[in-house]
């Protein structure tokens, strides 16, 4: 990885995905956390002090709601998760100098069907999200019923780039063969 | 793309092995000469090139004093 070490963007974008990494498995983590306490609390195990999180006057349905919501987002967390660890893949072959090979192509089709669920996903839990607010007046459940259109206009890059990759690793094995 | 991909090129016969043995002249010596690789040359001496630049064409053209047709023979498969 020596080039890597020479280019300040592939290193910044390195250290990048490491970051997020990091920031999406905490996330990950708090959020399982949460679940479980959701889950307890749905249960009817609510501890004394209950009052004071919030959750006491909330259903068991709208607690189990909570649950799924959440686990739909912990679900999307892992699949970012996935897609940063394939955009580091990707930047380790630029690094190497021979970005133009089919897995970068495979990678980047993988990235837009994570990038397509997780969207879909999201949009499910902040469904849910609604449907909770609407059911209990007091309830503030903090997920956005928003369609991003960032995301699936991102999703749609990364299908071109994808193919772009396919012909350019075409390309290169063309170019193999010249003398 | 008429032909299969497979066997496309295949009917190009590369004769640089009978021209180096006709020179006295080794293919490392050669490459060393036209400034390509031994890998590259080695690919090209044994058929599996895919193409060949103008340049390396004329490169050994111009060290082993010949004509492209004498490098390249057309060859068609009798099927």
């Amino acid at each position: 990885m020596k080039t890597a070490l020479n280019d300040p963007l592939l290193t910044v974008a390195r250290v990048a995905t490491w970051v997020v990494q990091v920031m999406l498995l905490i996330a990950q983590v708090a959020l399982g956390v949460a679940i479980a306490a959701v889950v307890i609390a749905a249960l009817g195990y609510l501890p004394d002090n209950a009052t004071v999180s919030g959750i006491d006057h909330l259903q068991p349905a709208a607690l189990w709601a909570a649950a799924l919501a959440m686990a739909l987002v912990l679900a999307a967390l892992g699949m970012a998760t996935q897609f940063v660890v394939r955009l580091r893949q990707i930047i380790d072959t630029v690094g190497e100098g021979d970005p133009f090979v089919a897995d970068n192509a495979r990678r980047l089709t993988r990235m837009a069907w994570l990038i397509v669920i997780g969207q879909v996903l999201t949009i499910i839990a902040g469904a849910i999200g609604t449907w909770i607010e609407a059911t209990d007046g007091a309830a503030e459940f903090d997920l956005e019923f928003s369609i991003s259109l960032s995301g699936f206009i991102l999703a749609l890059i990364l299908f071109i780039l994808a193919r772009v990759f396919r012909k350019g690793a075409e390309m290169r094995a063309e170019l193999e063969g010249t003398v | 793309m008429g032909a299969d991909s497979e066997t496309e090129g295949t009917a190009i016969v590369v004769k640089l092995d009978d021209l180096l043995h006709a020179r006295r002249m080794t293919l490392t010596e050669l490459s060393e000469r036209i400034g390509l690789t031994l890998a590259n040359l080695s690919i090209l001496k044994t058929g599996k090139a895919k193409a060949i630049r103008f340049s390396t064409l004329e490169a050994i053209c111009r060290e082993l004093d010949c004509q492209p047709g004498d490098l390249l023979g057309y060859a068609p498969a009798a099927d």
